[in-house]
């Protein structure tokens, strides 16, 4: 106690930045290791299977290579990926945004009911669903083969059900701007698009990043879609199908390396995007 | 924004290779046709009925014989002279998930197709399998081995399924610069050895039914199901786990559960000194373990001073054929999984990938005779037990049975292990 | 009747309102026979109303009086005890208390205000209900004599100019009551404020285990009430339902006696009325609705319909050389009926906005506006109607592909549905509450009974989310806390690290993340080398992450710190920013400890504003299927378990193996059931006992 009384402020808040300094070295190795292992085993060229070491013995692009051969459908997996991802983006991000533009900024008679209704069918695991779905998109001939347009659909359908971020970020924006705007004349439609979209970048851009990044990650509902179909797999579900007991021997770096091509094109919108992410978590959470 | 543009370049260029290597590799497919089948390969249809013409057939096969699948394919179109012209859709898809993929959708799901054979019952009920009866029948009867077509029969009379590979079934590899071969013999020696060098042994026995079977068939007990022939449900059971005979594979599945020396995985892995799969890891454990590899029939354990060997199942791979609406494809697809299960595709099979022959013409080639995997495979045989058929969950609850044992577990506690596993065996029955 | 005027005093003035009843009764009697002109009898009825109402007035001024002095008794107490704090605080000065006596002195003192508080915000309460009372009594009143003016200005001309003021007079009075009663409405909004105030207030002075166990008490205290409240809602809910029907189909019909050749055959031919009065565009697609419709019934729709009841007779037959000829198919039959009665339901809602629409239109003729045209509804369509337009797509799409499996899925409940009875080949069929039987059902023959696995698989989802939720917030919590720790450098680059685990794909990271812990993973040869080296151990043992059922728990648990953290750390910087700094100055200046500080004002100002994200992120977790399916896969199996259950199972990934490996989806449909109302009561209780139940309206 005598000590520390003698040591000044400053020491002392030395001695807490320095042990925080530490924390936060050892939470980041914590965070950032397992993807360091996946990297390197993604090189690893000695043996395909999984093994209890992080070193590859011997270094090589074979895993790589591999994935871009013609033996392989990978760069298959990954174009139908790339295709819903770019178009569940803009459809999704459409659709949430209508939602939640009109729950923000309209009073209707349906306004709460539909909102609850929302909540409620929200409390439902939507796996559940899943065989309908299939059936459903079956009838339409959307799936097999054609799984790619069918998987659109699936995501963009329901999304309007995810309006609480953005409808959070509006109900922040000021009525007074639409009533002026009334006020000079425009129409409602007039009114989204010059006034209020232009504001809405930050969380745009949050719902885009969201649900581009959403297809890459789905190997449940996308396998079932596709129903065995290389022309129509995700790259997700096609990853997965190579860690069943059967083929992880031969294909377990083949995994790393996929993991590694897949992660690349999210992390770089990630890097230049994180600023809007951030927010739209963030607001989300808080206002919504 | 625009940083995303900057890459929409190189997202092109990627697109546009996809497109290319998907177009090279059917071309490629196309020209690796070989020649047709020889005479006796070919089952002749008695019925005569006029089914030349042009077919979509969707087949679904392991991705590893999806090449040899199309040029196969080929061959068939040149066997039958040009009599079919088949627009093969062929899709790689693991035998284990076959079923449940073509259960979800019978109807989209594929006109052939390759499984593994427990998951017969399933497929039958689902009606995802059509019966095979008259001269096709006795065809395969003719050429296969009279195991690999009971595999394939529901309570060893209905044919359902062609007989595909006779290799589903596993045996032990061993490092032999690690283990001696009298030391593979037991399996207390075998750990022994294998805990001296700090290597493992890879062995589901405690965390998969299929392999921890082993030790409840190795004392001779057993778990018969009856499938009622029309529906295809079980209905029955006479099982005899829970008795003497099962508390002393109890004691012995002890000994696995060190887990320090036993690792519970069915695949090699860089630290493992042996391990106990099928044959499917044969060519990743010649890779690891180079000369070195051996592989031997299962080892015995030893409870209360007596030897128990090991038994195993003796699996095999099946191709179905689903029901067809039109009697016409229904009568090409038969033609063509016929053909695709015949001397010559067996053996092409083997030459490519190793897979363990069902046909007796084929089981008798020399290079066959010579395959150390198949051998140890034969080997086995005489301990191993036909898989027949029974409920997927019962595979699970075995399992469960399996973890339940741990090193210390006394025999009273394996007795009520057992008591437990052999109440919830009615459970498993088809409730209708 | 008496309820309308906040009487408490039924008794008093049940007579008053007999007595009424009587002398109207007998006006009645003397109109019914003529001895009574028209004019007379009104204004003499009124004449009783107000009588009345001025004995009604009279009562609630009474009672308010009455409560009045109750309150000011009160008060007086109230401020009795208030005084105590100024002779402990003189004590105090002066040393005859000591500290901790002081503060138990303090304590108690507001532990006995508390509840007088409350009751003091009753009677302010009961005081403006009696307010409230005879406004409403007065405005009747003032309406009886406006009639009673009528009457007599239509039976005496003569008096015409007085009365007429007067009832000018009585109109201004009435405006003036509305706005007294406006006021009113606004003093009851302030004194609910209050309470609530009060209760936080009260609240905020409980121990923590007080503080919890009340809201507890509370949530429970409040659901009599609530279910009362619930079923007066639904009584008062169906009585107008009833009504509103019969209103409805009376409109119908008066639409149709009264409505002209136009409207009449609109009721048969869609948009005819629209197209033959030139709304040619709302015509022409009414009248496509209801070709499609016609179509699709007679086509497709009916058939399926008409076999919902049954799911369908005809066996499907195979034969020997290969072939099958399909029945009916169960699934189907299943699916396109619910289809079917969906698009009826929109039907006939369309068919009635046809009806309606006819009629507005014979309005607007009848008043020589102009209807709209196909301009102009068009413009509507993104001016005044813009939020239908807008809603019209996303809607269409929940509807399709969410509202209409949810109903199936529903209903596969009721249904054989399983691997025995899988379409196409076989059908299934209607069973009843059986599958929902098997819940109940305490005993199998032997083995694993539904029930029991059912019982712990939901017990450990809610264990697993409480963790999953806590262990992710608080550790969120303290990452975010030290990246903005001032003084920290690279904030950026910390953050960025760790927002880089987001933007791998889930079953990538989660997936290898699994093979780690493996036995013969990363981490066990890790640890094996470990004890082997450092600690000497002569036979180290791996650790048996995914065998052991407690430890795969935990394991999972921890792993899923690694996964969420990231998000939360996110989530609380932004809302650490927004925490007013002059609170820290201030604390700094007490000399508040770090802790303190956190203690104090960092997590009750987080706990306020994160209450509902805390909710959904529960919620959320309950049904976190990537987590526990790539770790464990629901592992270690347990042969005590039902269906192939794990110990690490939550409901949704034994409802997806139950669905995807047994194919038995009536099963799976019976817990997405259970789930559904689980976590409906879970955001029930918990929406009740946290704090933030937030005002939507209030951040425009």
């Amino acid at each position: 106690m005598q000590e520390k009384h003698s040591m000044g402020m400053a020491a002392k808040r030395r001695i807490a930045n320095t042990f925080a300094y530490i924390m936060l070295g050892i939470i980041s190795i914590v965070w950032i290791l397992p993807f360091v292992f996946l990297v390197f085993q993604s090189f690893r060229v000695e043996s395909t299977g999984v093994v209890g070491y992080v070193f590859p013995h011997k270094w090589g692009l074979a895993n790589y290579v591999f994935l871009f051969s013609a033996e392989c459908n990978f760069l298959q997996w990954y174009f139908n990926t790339f295709i819903i991802a770019l178009f569940v983006c803009v459809l999704q991000t459409a659709m949430q945004f209508m939602m939640s533009y009109t729950l923000s900024r309209f009073r209707f008679k349906l306004r709460k009911p539909l909102m609850n209704i929302m909540l409620v069918l929200g409390m439902f695991p939507g796996f559940l669903t899943m065989i309908v779905l299939y059936q459903v998109l079956k009838t339409v001939g959307l799936t097999g083969d054609n799984a790619v347009p069918g998987l659109i659909i699936v995501y963009v359908a329901s999304s309007g059900m995810g309006y609480y971020v953005s409808k959070g970020f509006l109900d922040t924006l000021p009525k007074s701007l639409d009533e002026a705007a009334t006020v000079d004349g425009a129409t409602k439609l007039q009114i989204f698009f010059k006034v209020i979209l232009p504001l809405c970048k930050p969380i745009l851009i949050y719902t885009i990043l969201t649900s581009f990044m959403g297809p890459w990650g789905d190997f449940i509902f996308a396998a079932c879609i596709a129903l065995g179909s290389q022309t129509g797999m995700n790259v997700a579900a096609g990853l997965n199908s190579w860690l069943q007991p059967a083929n992880i021997s031969a294909n377990f770096t083949h995994f790393c390396a996929g993991g590694v091509i897949v992660a690349i094109p999210v992390m770089v919108l990630f890097m230049f995007l994180q600023k809007y992410y951030v927010e739209g978590v963030t607001g989300g959470a808080v206002k919504g | 924004m625009k940083k995303i543009f900057k890459f929409s370049p190189i997202l092109a260029v990627l697109l546009l290779s996809a497109c290319n290597f998907k177009y090279t590799y059917e071309i490629q497919g196309v020209n690796n046709m070989r020649g047709g089948g020889a005479d006796g390969d070919l089952w002749e249809d008695p019925s005569g009925i006029d089914d030349s013409g042009t077919y979509d057939i969707k087949i679904w096969v392991d991705e590893k014989i999806e090449s040899l699948t199309r040029s196969q394919i080929g061959s068939f179109e040149m066997a039958y002279g040009g009599k079919y012209t088949i627009k093969a859709n062929i899709e790689p898809m693991d035998e284990g998930g076959a079923a449940s993929s073509m259960l979800q959708d019978v109807q989209s799901g594929a006109d052939i197709f390759c499984f593994a054979q427990d998951q017969l019952s399933r497929l039958k009920v689902a009606g995802a399998v059509s019966k095979i009866t008259g001269s096709l029948k006795t065809f395969l009867q003719d050429t296969n081995s009279a195991d690999s077509i009971k595999a394939g029969s529901i309570n060893d009379t209905d044919l359902y399924a062609l007989p595909v590979t006779s290799d589903n079934g596993y045996f032990l590899y061993y490092d032999k610069s690690v283990v001696s071969e009298d030391a593979a013999k037991n399996m207390t020696t075998l750990l022994a050895a294998l805990k001296a060098k700090n290597r493992t042994l890879n062995f589901e026995g405690r965390s998969n039914g299929w392999y921890a079977a082993s030790y409840f068939l190795g004392t001779g007990c057993h778990s018969n199901w009856t499938i009622d022939p029309i529906s295809g449900k079980f209905t029955s059971y006479d099982d005899n786990y829970d008795s003497d005979l099962g508390v002393i594979a109890g004691k012995g599945i002890r000994e696995i559960a060190d887990a320090s020396v036993v690792s519970k995985s069915a695949t090699l892995s860089d630290k493992c000194g042996a391990v106990v799969t099928g044959i499917w890891e044969y060519e990743a454990a010649k890779e690891q373990w180079g000369d070195n590899l051996v592989c031997a029939e299962m080892p015995s354990f030893t409870v209360d001073g007596t030897d128990y060997h090991l038994s195993s199942f003796d699996g095999y791979k099946l191709m179905g054929v689903k029901p067809q609406v039109d009697s016409k494809k229904a009568s090409v697809c038969r033609k063509l999984a016929q053909f695709l299960t015949n001397r010559a595709s067996q053996l092409e099979r083997f030459r490519t990938v190793s897979w363990g022959p069902t046909n007796v013409a084929v089981s008798e080639d020399p290079d066959v005779l010579a395959h150390p995997g198949l051998t140890a495979l034969r080997d086995q045989h005489k301990y191993a037990t036909q898989q027949g058929q029974c409920p997927g969950a019962w595979f699970v609850a075995l399992q469960a049975t399996a973890t339940a044992i741990e090193t210390g577990t006394s025999e009273e506690e394996i007795r009520n292990i057992l008591h437990t596993y052999s109440a919830g065996l009615d459970a498993l029955k088809s409730e209708d | 009747m008496s309820n309308k005027y906040r009487i408490d005093n039924v008794a008093k003035v049940e007579p008053l309102f007999n007595k009424r009843d009587e002398e109207l009764a007998a006006l009645k009697e003397k109109r019914a026979s003529s001895s009574l002109k028209a004019e007379e009898y009104v204004t003499s009825v009124e004449a009783v109303k107000c009588e009345a109402l001025d004995g009604v007035i009279e009562l609630l001024k009474t009672e308010k009086h009455e409560l009045a002095l109750a309150k000011k008794d009160l008060e007086a107490k109230v401020k009795e005890i208030e005084a105590r704090y100024d002779v402990a605080d003189k004590a105090h000065e002066e040393g005859s208390m000591d500290q901790k006596a002081y503060e138990a002195e303090y304590k108690t003192i507001r532990n006995e205000l508390i509840p007088l508080h409350k009751e003091l915000l009753d009677y302010r309460k009961d005081l403006l209900k009696k307010d409230q009372g005879i406004i409403f009594a007065k405005k009747d009143k003032l309406e009886a004599s406006i009639k009673k003016i009528e009457g007599l200005l239509k039976a005496n001309k003569a008096n015409c100019k007085a009365k007429e003021i007067e009832k000018e007079e009585f109109l201004a009075r009435k405006e003036a009551l509305e706005a007294e009663l406006k006021e009113l409405e606004k003093a009851k909004a302030e004194v609910k404020r209050e309470a609530v105030a009060n209760e936080q207030a009260q609240f905020l002075l409980m121990s923590k285990g007080q503080k919890f166990g009340y809201k507890f008490v509370r949530f429970f205290e409040s659901i009599p009430e609530k279910v009362g409240g619930l079923g007066k809602k639904i009584a008062k809910g169906l009585k107008k339902l009833v009504i509103n029907i019969g209103l409805f189909f009376k409109g119908l019909w008066d639409t149709f006696i009264h409505g002209d050749w136009k409207t009449k055959i609109s009721y048969f031919i869609m948009g005819f009325g629209s197209i033959a009065r030139g709304q040619w565009l709302r015509g022409i697609l009414f009248l496509l609705f209801e070709v499609v419709f016609i179509l699709y019934i007679v086509l497709f729709g009916g058939h399926y319909l008409g076999r919902l009841y049954i799911l369908g007779t005809v066996e499907s037959v195979t034969g020997d050389d290969g072939t099958v000829v399909y029945g009916e198919n169960s699934f189907n039959i299943l699916l396109y009926g619910v289809l079917t009665i969906f698009f009826i339901i929109a039907f006939a809602y369309t068919w009635y906005v046809n009806v309606k629409q006819n009629r507005i239109a014979e309005q607007i003729i009848k008043d020589e506006r102009k209807l709209a045209t196909a301009k102009d509804d068009l413009r509507a369509m993104v001016d005044k109607n813009f939020h239908t337009t807008l809603l019209a797509l996303p809607t269409l799409g929940i509807i399709i592909f969410t509202v209409l499996p949810i109903f199936f899925m529903i209903l596969v409940a009721f249904t054989t549905y399983d691997a025995n009875h899988n379409p196409p080949l076989n059908l299934f069929g209607w069973a009843g509450f059986d599958n929902f039987a098997q819940l109940f059902k305490w005993t199998n023959s032997g083995g694993a009974s539904f029930s029991m696995t059912f019982g712990q698989i939901l017990l450990w989802t809610l264990v697993w989310a409480f963790f999953a939720t806590f262990t992710n917030y608080f550790l969120g919590m303290l990452v975010a806390m030290l990246i903005n720790k001032k003084g920290i450098k690279l904030k950026k680059l910390w953050r960025t690290i760790l927002v880089f685990s987001i933007a791998i794909p889930q079953f990538i990271s989660i997936l290898y993340v699994s093979k780690m812990f493996a036995s013969d993973g990363i981490i066990n040869n890790a640890h094996m080398w470990i004890q082997r080296t450092i600690f000497k151990a002569a036979d180290p043992q791996p650790i048996p992450f995914w065998d052991n059922q407690w430890l795969a728990r935990i394991t999972v648990i921890i792993i899923n710190i690694w996964i969420g953290v990231p998000y939360l750390m996110l989530i609380v910087t932004g809302i650490l920013m927004n925490i007013p700094a002059d609170l820290y100055e201030s604390a700094n200046i007490d000399g508040a400890s770090p802790w303190q500080q956190y203690s104090k004002i960092t997590l009750p100002y987080m706990l306020f504003i994160t209450g509902p994200y805390l909710l959904t992120s529960f919620t959320g977790n309950m049904n976190n299927f990537n987590v526990i399916y790539l770790l464990t896969g629901g592992g270690p199996k347990d042969i005590n378990m039902f269906g192939n259950a794990g110990k690490t199972d939550l409901l949704i990934t034994w409802l997806f193996s139950l669905a995807i490996n047994d194919s038995n989806y009536k099963l799976a449909a019976v817990i997405g059931i259970m789930v559904f109302i689980v976590v409906a009561v879970v955001s029930l209780v918990v929406y009740n006992i946290i704090p933030s139940t937030k005002n939507e309206e209030e951040f425009q």
